[in-house]
């Protein structure tokens, strides 16, 4: 009985040993350090491959976008004639309407 | 907060690290008994949880959640430490010698610790989960039977079986 006891104590003085067991105060901040790595990896990994699609994507809208905002415009075709007159010769309409009348 | 660490927020996720890695360390050294290895299976743990929180089923708590992570890390460093039993057989080949010292009544602490901890490492994978998560954690058994996913009953047999088998295991040693 008494080994009993004194087995079940040495159990948990071990328990209680491993228990207060301080870990390193850094680690939270060792933890942080690698997820940024790892996250700093991710970024890296997949980069390269996104910098030539969205380059290559870009060029593509661009063309696309040119085309058709220059079929957007239409010359406007007007219909209104324009007619260039001489004020000097303006009175001759008159003398030109008046032979008519006549 | 598993929404703002989702987000992208570290703020978030390094409060999360402060709040769990104690009983995250705690149940390593339950399993391990080294303070080194314990500290590398936390800092796994929660690079593990950064990558998978999405995958995090929110019916589990996410207490739970990372202990099971913790005791997969652990299980799985301990298949990979398998080529190690060289040293654990030395160790055990030492064990035989200080037997001797044993029956001179010379047993010093050091070497009564280590027997503990081994007696520990041979209990079957359950009872030795039971017994680190009742035990090191002091885990109320509703807990443990979830992380276990098992009933409250079988924990409860699981810790007397390991106490008793710890004691046979012991009794041996110590004579």
């Amino acid at each position: 009985m008494k080994q009993k006891m004194n087995i079940d104590e040495m159990i948990d003085e071990l328990i209680k040993e491993e228990r207060n067991e301080e870990f390193n105060p850094f680690l939270a901040t060792r933890v942080m350090a690698a997820v940024q790595e790892r996250q700093y990896q991710k970024e890296k990994k997949i980069n390269p491959a996104w910098k030539t699609v969205m380059v290559a994507a870009g060029i593509t809208v661009a063309f696309f976008l040119g085309i058709s905002i220059g079929s957007l415009y239409e010359s406007e075709s007007r219909n209104d004639g324009i007619m260039l007159s001489n004020d000097g010769a303006m009175e001759n309409f008159g003398f030109y309407s008046q032979i008519g009348e006549e | 907060m598993i929404q703002n660490i989702l987000d992208g927020s570290q703020a978030d996720f390094e409060q999360l690290v402060k709040m769990y890695q104690p009983n995250v360390f705690r149940t390593a050294m339950g399993l391990l008994h080294n303070k080194e290895d314990a500290e590398e299976i936390t800092q796994d743990v929660f690079l593990k949880v950064y990558d998978s929180l999405s995958s995090f089923n929110q019916r589990a708590t996410l207490s739970t959640w990372i202990y099971r992570v913790t005791i997969n890390t652990c299980l799985n460093f301990l298949k990979k430490k398998k080529g190690n039993r060289l040293l654990v057989g030395l160790s055990a080949l030492l064990g035989l010698a200080s037997k001797e010292k044993q029956c001179e009544k010379l047993v010093t602490d050091k070497e009564e610790k280590d027997s503990i901890r081994k007696a520990m490492q041979e209990l079957p994978g359950k009872q030795r989960l039971a017994f680190v998560l009742t035990k090191y954690e002091e885990l109320p058994q509703r807990q443990v039977a979830e992380i276990m996913q098992i009933s409250e009953g079988a924990v409860e047999q699981l810790v007397i079986r390991a106490r008793n088998n710890l004691r046979k295991k012991l009794e041996k040693i110590v004579g």
